[in-house]
């Protein structure tokens, strides 16, 4: 496995009186997309906002690139690019003299870099406007920008698909992959949308009140979901007559609002259900569907695991 | 280094792009050129002083002729008529002679009488010579010879050496400054020597060293006293050390530096706003993931705040000396401040005198400024920041001044604001008795230090 960028162990972290971050570690590596993916208040940004210094830390170390963000901070956040929360600039600076702010705050970023920039988040045309005139969906475009000035071997975005539009959102989910898979950067993306994070993630993270509840690739976590058998459901002329018939060892049977619903051990499947289908057509019995259960989606496994469905926020 | 430089551009970059920034800038510009044209236009109002010039001028006396003849007062005839013949008006340097010769007026302490009474010869005779024949150097031989005070002998020699002859006019135009500053010089030293009391004789004895050292070294226009301010509350110009009372470019120049306190207010803004409006607008968070860290960050907003105050008294100091040349024109450019206290005489050039009241001036500024900037830092509100940093640049003095008079608080001289305004201190003017620069400078240096680390405790150490 490649090298850790970012590497949190035995984060605590109390305010007030809250216990807000128990004992959180994980590893985010080189070259992979990472999604940070937890409810409402589940301590996502309070994670982020400890691992860019922006808060202290009570227990525990974060290290990026090896370098311990509260001990080495210049040479820790060297490496890192990141928005947290929204993507605030200073509205009365057009978005290039915003972007030569962050580049005169980091080594190493020529006039030339921050044009390329500028040019992969799509804004060329824009940057001599003030930012006071721009969109949330340009503001989350230059603050992608700012974040990558300076090449980070980390970006961190708190929820960067908040308030882009479709065709915007799959833009930034392309670039995001780009860097990863491409340039090798380690992207940690923070999300309260499974389903957003299932379309760019290479491994997922699991935050729900204040508590890692697991770092799973995305494989894992549908084959977790699913368990070890599959569901099938036919359609067929006579379902009573269908369900007496099947007798077959390792099958499981149910009627369910006049479908037949088949469950098979996922290992034997295919044998199994056509030995079922076989069964209906040798005993003229009109078959008219057989339909494998959607599997259940990830949102779903989500709402699961974090046990947050509709819940109250603690 | 270049990172720090890289900050500081920042937070100027920021200041400077901000319209009230700008605003503030502007305001400075407006008033450091505007005060000389005040200064002009309140000195156009005060017009009496020419017309009471101008009855000293003259010396056309028939009015007072034709009342003593009313009363039938020969003597008082006689002696107008005198002074009318022999064209002396009220500023000539005969009046003093005629007035021995005719027993009119004059204290009998003056050495001209006292010369008069010692001689053995006629003295109508003598002076009355002295006045046909325009004899000034005999007069003040005669003075010389009659008396052995050392300052008057010494006056006497200044004068014949110099070929200064005395005024028959003391208020025309090509009047020799000099002349003044001599009789200053006779004058406070006669008083120095007369006076019992300590205190007043330490005074008359520093006019008149003053006054010595202007002419010894060729000074003609002192600036000491000749603000506004000091103008109002010690009676105008450098009268006290004999200086010819008259309008020039340093009357309003001096008076710019009341424009610093303006600064403050302005440099207050700039520093409750510095922080806050990072805070309130969100940057803060972009501001602080950057590999610098929050203690370089915080510097540079502190130096930013105080360095722009700086470059404000810089502009209006250059604002204000090219708009009182305009006004008063470029004539006494030389000027000097010359002035004694406790028999040492301090001179420099006008434009560093100014320059070091700016300085003086300034400590208040930036113990304001830091103020602001340390609340500014701590509750993250500018506009709470400005609202305390301007009270208690307004009020601190005032409230320090009334508790003290109406409730007897003596605990005041600790306070800040007591101590804060080097440029009144350093004139000796306190609001307690016995306060010393040593002590301000100590009670500011306590406050910085309070303020600074409050400002880094509010930003270094606190989550965001």
């Amino acid at each position: 496995m490649s090298e850790a960028v970012l590497k949190i162990e035995k984060l605590n972290k109390t305010l007030g009186k809250r216990h807000i971050l128990h004992d959180i570690s994980f590893e985010a590596h080189a070259g992979e997309v990472f999604g940070f993916l937890g409810p409402n208040g589940a301590g996502k940004t309070t994670t982020i906002k400890c691992a860019v210094g922006l808060i202290s830390i009570d227990e525990g170390t974060i290290e990026i690139c090896g370098h311990n963000v509260n001990k080495e901070f210049e040479a820790a956040m060297q490496n890192v690019g990141g928005i947290v929360e929204n993507p605030e600039m200073y509205k009365y600076l057009t978005a290039r003299q915003n972007l030569e702010q962050y580049a005169r705050m980091r080594d190493g970023v020529t006039p030339e870099r921050i044009d390329k920039v500028v040019e992969l988040v799509g804004l060329t045309n824009r940057m001599n406007e003030k930012i006071v005139k721009y969109s949330l969906g340009m503001r989350q475009r230059i603050g992608v920008a700012q974040a990558l000035l300076h090449n980070p071997k980390l970006l961190i975005l708190d929820e960067p698909t908040n308030g882009l539009d479709p065709a915007g959102i799959k833009e930034l989910r392309d670039i995001l992959k780009r860097l990863a898979h491409e340039e090798g950067v380690c992207v940690i993306v923070s999300s309260h949308l499974m389903s957003e994070m299932e379309l760019m993630c290479d491994r997922v993270g699991i935050i729900a009140n204040g508590k890692m509840l697991g770092v799973y690739t995305l494989e894992e976590m549908i084959s977790s979901s699913n368990g070890e058998t599959t569901d099938y459901i036919i359609k067929c002329s006579d379902v009573n007559k269908a369900f007496e018939l099947i007798d077959i060892e390792g099958v499981e049977k149910n009627i369910v609002n006049e479908e037949l619903e088949i469950i098979v051990p996922n290992d034997r499947a295919h044998e199994l259900i056509s030995a079922v289908n076989k069964t209906i057509v040798t005993n003229d019995i009109g078959l008219y569907e057989v339909t494998m259960r959607e599997k259940k989606k990830l949102e779903e496994v989500f709402i699961e695991m974090t046990g947050n469905g509709g819940g109250q926020i603690e | 280094m270049s990172k720090f430089m890289g900050l500081l551009k920042n937070e100027y970059i920021k200041q400077l792009k901000k319209k009230s920034t700008v605003f503030i800038f502007i305001l400075v510009a407006v008033f450091a050129f505007g005060l000389a044209g005040l200064v002009k236009v309140s000195l156009m109002i005060g017009g009496d002083v020419d017309e009471m010039k101008e009855k000293f001028r003259s010396y056309d006396y028939s009015d007072q002729i034709d009342s003593a003849k009313e009363d039938k007062n020969e003597e008082l005839v006689e002696y107008y008529t005198y002074l009318q013949d022999n064209k002396i008006n009220q500023t000539n340097w005969k009046l003093d002679l005629a007035d021995v010769m005719f027993d009119q007026g004059g204290s009998d302490q003056s050495f001209v009488y006292q010369a008069a009474k010692n001689y053995e010869g006629d003295i109508k005779e003598l002076y009355d010579g002295f006045i046909k024949n325009n004899d000034w150097k005999g007069y003040y031989e005669f003075i010389k010879k009659s008396t052995d005070n050392k300052d008057i002998i010494w006056a006497i020699d200044y004068a014949l050496d110099n070929n200064i002859a005395p005024e028959e006019d003391s208020y025309a135009d090509d009047a020799d400054w000099r002349n003044s500053v001599l009789s200053s010089y006779i004058e406070n030293s006669e008083k120095a020597a007369m006076t019992a009391s300590d205190e007043q004789k330490q005074v008359f004895t520093d006019r008149a060293l003053t006054a010595k050292y202007r002419l010894e070294h060729d000074v003609s226009v002192n600036i000491a006293g000749s603000s506004m301010t000091e103008m109002m509350s010690e009676g105008g110009g450098d009268y006290e050390t004999g200086g010819i009372e008259k309008q020039t470019l340093w009357t309003s120049f001096t008076s710019s530096t009341s424009v610093v306190s303006f600064i403050g207010m302005l440099i207050i803004v700039i520093a409750g706003g510095i922080i806050a409006s990072e805070f309130s607008n969100g940057t803060i968070k972009f501001l602080l993931i950057n590999p610098r860290t929050r203690g370089k960050i915080l510097l540079s907003k502190y130096i930013t705040v105080i360095s722009i105050g700086y470059i404000m008294m810089i502009l209006c100091y250059i604002f204000s000396l090219i708009s009182s040349i305009i006004f008063f024109g470029t004539s006494d450019m030389g000027a000097m401040y010359v002035k004694t206290s406790a028999g040492v005489t301090k001179a420099v050039s006008g434009f560093t005198y100014i320059f070091e009241q700016y300085l003086l001036s300034s400590v208040y500024v930036v113990v304001m400024a830091t103020f602001a900037f340390a609340i500014s830092s701590v509750v993250k509100s500018s506009s709470l920041a400005i609202g305390l940093g301007i009270f208690a640049m307004s009020m601190g003095e005032n409230a320090v001044q009334i508790l003290k008079m109406a409730f007897n608080v003596d605990a005041g001289r600790y306070t800040i604001f007591a101590n804060s305004n080097l440029q009144t201190i350093a004139q000796g003017q306190t609001i307690f008795p016995g306060q010393t620069l040593g002590f301000a400078i100590a009670v500011i240096a306590v406050h910085m230090v309070v303020f600074l680390l409050t400002a880094w405790d509010g930003f270094v150490r606190r989550d965001v």
